[in-house]
């Protein structure tokens, strides 16, 4: 269905959705080739992600991917070339440098170069978080890292790791010597390879399948050219106008004030246009916390993309995640910036989490203070607490050394025009697309005993007429002999903010239950703390912003709310203004007392409300013996 | 009377669909028909009744003389599926461990789509407010840290007759592993709530991983009551109609039949088994066939609005522990070993529209039933695939689905006119044909997706197409995955139906018993097998039927640490007392691994996380031929038809006209009474008496 204009073919429509959609097909065949094959718990997670550029490394095709994994792909894939002129068929590259395009150094990138009658045609990617890249702490996140060095994560400038389709050994025996688990390490790592070798064949099927080059270059422009008028079209219905948002980052080791972050966004509608400008920041800090160009980037494209998707009628993707729909999103970074481009050897070790987070936070929740109109969210959660964190140690059980990331809990998500929060989010860089774990398996395979899942915490949310969602509380513990929880937090002075009207949520806590069962806050944000057999370290994930005043959240909802213990009797009266009679041990006793509620929302209203208003935090205690 | 060449006793095998109710009767020898109505949601046996009542009049029988010589009953049913899904259920509490309230309400994480924020968080399955924890802890080996509390227990249950709960399903970490908690709970719920109907997780679901068991256990027992009720009321009423055979044989998840008593006390494997019965009916054709022969089978049954798929392996069907009702992150798990069938939006239904970008997108929205394609003259105003198929002189106006039903041609025109053609600048003809591609890729990359998780060379399979949409574009899809050969059933929109006729008396049973094997307990293996064993014995004995019997044990396996699971054929009978045990374990697993991944690590460390065994009475296999035409080879009549941009005059056959071994060769279309088959150029069909054998040249 090719009509030839003078030299350069046309796509028309329906081969580009045919084409677009087989594209996608490879890419998810990659992606089910990483879930079946893998072998640590960051991949069970889902921390990891599969994407194709084009020859010239514009992002082409990502389903499925996290959003703070696949924005950087024309980036890694450049920097592949830049680093390797004579790249050939046969070829993989190892890429984590912070420096040249990837995330952060615990993602590791593997890039296949994919030849068509000996033209590079496409590079095929897969990124995994892995359970170690041999940083000088048993943990992939480094936030207190005054450095690279100090940071100690190997760093691979996209080095060759296949020729001729067989491993380079040298590069693999550095990993045997200086990654811990390394079994697991290599385990994901064939995964990986399987990936995106696959990759390769299917995209010489898919390079087959067109008459010539012309129309397969042809087709890469069509595919993004559509990218780019779905994003123009939806911008187009946006505010004109430009706004300023802030944040402000907690105390951090190294940074004793915080940090304070900002962005300046300007939309303009009628050219369909976004301008991001981040470069009124501070400049690289002495600690871990520094985005990468990638992830500078994509807190803001990622911010957008969630802008123009965000729908409650919709049950596909709107506008595309490629490279055509990002020409609409112009990002401003400057060099040696927090949040920019780093310079060696600042540490960017959790890049992908804390400022990102915060940066891609602020600017959301600004397109939701731009317009009454009901776009964007309120603010997403912050921080890593324990039920993310790095658990290492030794299992008596095997006689070996463990160390691995584990996914007890989860944060809440911010709410929206449409809808509460996403209560499983965990992150805004993952979209919600992050797994937890089965208890079980995580208690048949390490030496922990998993004992609260992830449970509602309540009255953690950010009240509103939608309200964020919850924050979500687990803990866990040895269950024979010590081992170590290594975490941090941002959100717990500064907290995940509401918007038109709505409330800020609580943010991250972690408590340790000790010998007598007896529980203790842990204050510091960043921590490695030491567990006895059947201590337990609690987590409770932060919750998330609420969007609109919660006087005006019906109260029926609020009803329903209490009777399923979301939130108490007491933060219903005092953050929602509604009272309730009966019994609230007996809940089917419960019901709105519509004068009084009437009458207090009046007096809220004339007043300010606190955003932790009737909050009563529960304390978890042990219900397990203690340690004999 | 019956007809004099009727052979009885009867088989009558019923699947109830969303829209029609199918039937297929066969007497001792071989199959009647197939015969539909319209299901009746209220009281299913209506629609069944009425599809008895067809097949009889058909045969020359009354209700009555059918159901009298009617000896097996094999009902496969929506009702739990329905209820579950509407959440028109037994009012159910959930009790749970400590620290694992919320179960049910996270499930395992995961969303679809991160970038929209505004999708709303799917309920639990049980509500918060009807979920209660105990005070209680088994852990990984079976170790009790914390006992269980039976004051706390009565206390719970005591707030529950309150609640006035009807069911109650109890889901206790690591129950599978020691049972003790659970049972004595289920001991204290008899006690405290007499008649109020339980679930325990280790009985219903032998699985590891905290949340599919216990999502298992809510759902069981939240229709067991009214399984129960549905079960014994419709055997009651067929009995009063003169039925005399055999107690009701119910289909399950994994392709098999139980007995009614059975099944009323595992409620939950009704759900979702009317296509679990497709690859039945799917392997039995293949049968017919020699092109079939050690080939594996893509089986896919299209109706209006889905297109479902299921794969056999070497005669074997594949299984998944990721079942998902409703929709994948947002539905409920059941974990159960269960026939792999997935199901897409798309069907004759699906709705063609242009999006913003200028791209031609076809589904997910569909005309569904009303208003249906504009074609039916329903006021649907929208172009659909079914109009697409109209369009380019597929389908006959005047003769679809037997002459049923008149289609209104211009309105499809119309429709593509002014909602596809206009704004891409071409002829409504290209419209039609662009969104009959566009559709069939979207096929294409499901059936792609589904083979590739299950480690299946589409190379080598040959597709067994069902449903009464299959015939409209089975030939591109066919195409497009690089399938030369594809059977279409004589009665191909009953297929699930002969699946029941086809199908075995069978029981899956498990164990959640993790082993390593670096420090493999032979003993505890070997115990667990027996277990598995005595479960089978317990159950075969119970059978009532003469057929032969088999046994089959799988094991679920992985390499160490890895996260995933596969299944590994153990055979019969494996003893892990003789250590030759283990080693065999290793190389069926190694094997197993490089057939799906095209890599293994020989010898590498297995973790086995549970072990399966299926225990089977095989009942006898009606034929499946029917009879066709028996006379000369048909000279067709013609109709323009469009393929790609060319318009032929394809030939028109009808299958009452069709003498056995008739060759038509595409482009062409076969109209049957509840179908059409699109034969594009390039294809031929040979007909038998059991089926189409369509091939396609290498273009």
């Amino acid at each position: 269905m090719t009509t030839t204009v003078t030299d350069s073919p046309v796509i028309d429509p329906i081969t580009l959705a045919i084409k677009a959609n087989r594209l996608d097909s490879i890419t998810r065949e990659m992606t089910n080739t990483m879930i079946r094959t893998a072998r640590s718990t960051t991949m069970a997670a889902r921390d990891f992600s599969c994407s194709i550029t084009s020859a010239d490394h514009q992002l082409l095709s990502a389903p499925g991917g996290i959003p703070v994994h696949v924005y950087g792909s024309s980036l890694v894939a450049e920097a592949m070339v830049n680093m390797h002129p004579d790249f050939t068929e046969g070829d993989c590259f190892l890429h984590n440098d912070p420096y040249m395009g990837n995330t952060h150094a615990a993602d590791h990138t593997f890039l296949v170069p994919v030849f068509h009658r000996g033209r590079h045609v496409f590079t095929a990617i897969a990124k995994a978080h892995q359970v170690d890249c041999g940083d000088s702490e048993p943990t992939t996140y480094m936030p207190a890292a005054r450095d690279v060095y100090h940071e100690g994560a190997l760093i691979f400038p996209a080095v060759r790791i296949q020729r001729d389709y067989e491993d380079v050994k040298d590069v693999v025996r550095m990993c045997e010597k200086r990654i811990r688990a390394f079994d697991t390490w290599y385990g994901d790592y064939l995964a990986s390879l399987g990936a995106v070798r696959l990759a390769e064949k299917r995209l010489h099927e898919f390079c087959e399948s067109f008459d010539n080059d012309d129309e397969l270059d042809a087709f890469v422009e069509a595919w993004l050219d559509y990218g780019e008028r779905m994003a123009a079209a939806s911008i187009a219905k946006l505010p004109a106008g430009t706004h300023k948002v802030q944040t402000q980052m907690d105390a951090f080791p190294g940074l004793p004030d915080g940090l304070p972050l900002q962005a300046d966004i300007e939309v303009l509608p009628d050219e369909g246009r976004v301008i991001v400008d981040l470069r009124d920041n501070p400049d690289c800090t002495p600690t871990g916390l520094n985005l990468t160009e990638a992830s500078s980037m994509n807190a803001a494209v990622t911010a957008v993309l969630m802008v123009l998707n965000t729908d409650a009628e919709s049950t596909t993707l709107h506008v595309p995640n490629n490279s055509g729909s990002h020409r609409r999103i112009e990002v401003l970074v400057r060099e040696n910036c927090v949040v920019g481009i780093p310079r060696h050897p600042a540490s960017c070790s959790v890049a992908t989490r804390t400022v990102t987070d915060r940066v891609a936070g602020m600017i959301l929740a600004g397109f939701a203070e731009m317009t009454a109109d009901g776009i964007a969210a309120a603010e997403p959660p912050l921080g890593c607490p324990p039920h993310e964190g790095v658990i290492a140690g030794v299992d008596p059980r095997r006689d070996e050394d463990f160390i691995f990331q584990v996914f007890s809990g989860s944060s809440g998500g911010p709410a929206t025009a449409d809808a509460d929060g996403w209560l499983s989010f965990a992150t805004i860089m993952g979209g919600g697309l992050p797994l937890i774990d089965s208890s079980e398996i995580v208690e048949q395979r390490y030496p922990l005993i998993v004992w609260q899942r992830a449970t509602v915490w309540p009255d953690s949310e950010g009240a509103g007429h939608n309200r964020g969602a919850t924050g979500t509380s687990s803990a866990y513990g040895p269950r024979y002999a010590v081992a170590t929880s290594s975490y941090y937090m941002d959100g717990v002075d500064n907290r995940p903010k509401g918007v038109r009207g709505g409330q800020e949520a609580s943010g991250p806590e972690a408590w340790r239950i000790g010998p007598g069962g007896r529980s203790e806050q842990i204050h510091d944000n960043v921590a490695s703390v030491d567990l006895q057999r059947f201590d337990a370290i609690v987590s409770h994930g932060s919750g998330a912003g609420g969007y609109g005043d919660p006087l005006l959240r019906e109260p029926e909802r609020v009803l329903e709310d209490v009777i399923d213990e979301y939130i108490s009797v007491g933060r219903a009266r005092e953050a929602y203004g509604v009272v309730l009679a009966g019994d609230p041990t007996r809940w089917e006793t419960l019901s709105v007392d519509i004068d009084a509620t009437a009458a207090l929302r009046t007096s809220l209203r004339a007043g300010t409300v606190s955003a932790d208003a009737g909050r009563h935090p529960e304390v978890l205690t042990a219900w397990w013996p203690e340690a004999s | 009377m019956p007809a004099p060449d009727l052979q009885p006793p009867f088989t009558i095998s019923v699947d109830t669909g969303g829209t029609f109710t199918d039937l297929i009767l066969a007497d001792s020898q071989r199959v009647l028909g197939l015969y539909k109505s319209s299901s009746t949601p209220d009281d299913l046996f209506v629609g069944i009744s009425a599809a008895i009542e067809l097949a009889a009049g058909a045969n020359g029988m009354t209700l009555g003389e059918l159901l009298e010589q009617t000896k097996v009953f094999v009902y496969s049913t929506t009702r739990s599926t329905n209820a579950v899904l509407e959440g028109k259920v037994a009012k159910t509490a959930f009790l749970t461990t400590a620290g694992f309230r919320d179960v049910l309400l996270y499930r395992e994480g995961g969303k679809a789509e991160p970038y929209n924020l505004a999708s709303a968080y799917p309920e639990p399955y049980i509500p918060r407010r009807y979920t209660f924890e105990l005070k209680e802890r088994v852990l990984s080996d079976g170790e009790i840290v914390v006992p269980l509390d039976e004051d706390e227990v009565r206390g719970v249950l005591r707030r529950l007759r309150e609640l006035e709960v009807e069911a109650v399903a109890v889901s206790l970490t690591f129950s599978i592993v020691n049972p003790a908690h659970e049972k004595r709970i289920g001991e204290l719920i008899a006690e405290e709530l007499p008649g109020v109907a339980f679930s325990l997780s280790h009985e219903v679901n032998g699985v590891v991983r905290e949340y599919r068991r216990a999502s298992a256990t809510a759902i069981d027992a939240s229709i067991k009551p009214l399984m129960r009720d549905h079960l014994h009321s419709l055997e009651r009423r067929f009995r009063e109609l003169g039925f005399a055979g055999e107690p009701l044989m119910v289909t399950h998840v994994s392709g098999g039949v139980m007995s009614l008593e059975e099944m009323a006390e595992r409620p939950i494997q009704t759900i979702d088994s009317g296509p679990a019965l497709a690859p039945v009916a799917g392997i039995a054709y293949s049968g017919f066939e020699e092109a079939a022969v050690g080939r594996q089978v893509i089986v896919v049954d299209t109706g209006g609005t889905s297109y479902d798929v299921s794969l056999v392996r070497d005669g074997n069907i594949l299984y998944t522990r990721e079942k998902w009702l409703g929709d994948e992150w947002t539905g409920h798990m059941t974990g159960l070993p269960a026939v792999d069938t997935r199901s897409l939006g798309a069907g004759g239904g699906s709705i063609a529209y242009i999006d913003e970008g200028g791209l031609l997108q076809v589904g997910p929205i569909s005309a569904g039933a009303q208003p249906g394609p504009a074609c039916y003259g329903r006021g649907g105003a929208r172009p659909t695939v079914t109009d697409a198929a109209l369009v380019l002189g597929y389908l006959d106006p005047e003769n679809f689905l037997g002459g049923r039903m008149t289609l209104d041609l211009p309105a499809a025109r119309e429709a593509f006119r002014s909602e596809v053609a206009e704004a891409l600048g071409m002829s409504i003809e290209e419209a039609a044909e662009a969104v009959l591609r566009i559709a069939s890729e979207s096929m294409r990359g499901f059936t792609t997706d589904m083979t590739v998780s299950q480690g299946i060379d589409v190379r080598n399979c040959v597709i067994v197409a069902g449903g009464g949409a299959a015939g409209m574009n089975i030939v591109r899809i066919a195409r497009d995955l690089g399938v030369r050969e594809i059977l279409v059933p004589r009665l191909a929109s009953g297929l699930s139906a002969v699946g029941g006729q086809c199908t075995d008396i069978s029981m899956t049973v498990s164990a959640g018993r993790y082993l390593a094997t670096k420090q493999f307990d032979h003993e505890l293996a070997a115990s667990t097998i027996d277990e598995l064993d005595r479960e089978l014995d317990a159950f075969l004995a119970e059978v009532d039927h003469e057929g032969e019997r088999h046994k089959r044990y799988l094991a679920e396996a992985r390499y160490d640490a890895q996260i995933w699971e596969i299944d590994v054929d153990l055979g019969e009978r494996p003893d892990f007392r003789d250590p030759v045990a283990l080693a065999t374990l290793h190389d069926a697993f190694d094997t197993a691994h490089l057939e799906f991944f095209s890599v293994n690590q020989p010898g590498a460390p297995l973790e086995v996380v549970s072990w399966r065994a299926e225990g089977r009475v095989v009942r006898p296999k009606p034929n499946l031929a029917m009879a066709l035409h028996d006379g000369e080879p048909p000279v067709p009549h013609t109709r323009p038809m469009r393929f790609g941009s060319t318009t032929y005059d394809g030939g028109v056959y009808r299958v009452e006209n069709l003498p056995s071994g008739t060759v038509i060769e595409g482009p062409a279309v076969i109209e049957e009474p509840t179908t059409t088959i699109v034969l594009d150029p390039g294809a031929t069909a040979v007909a038998h008496p059991t089926h189409y054998l369509i091939t396609l040249d290498e273009a």
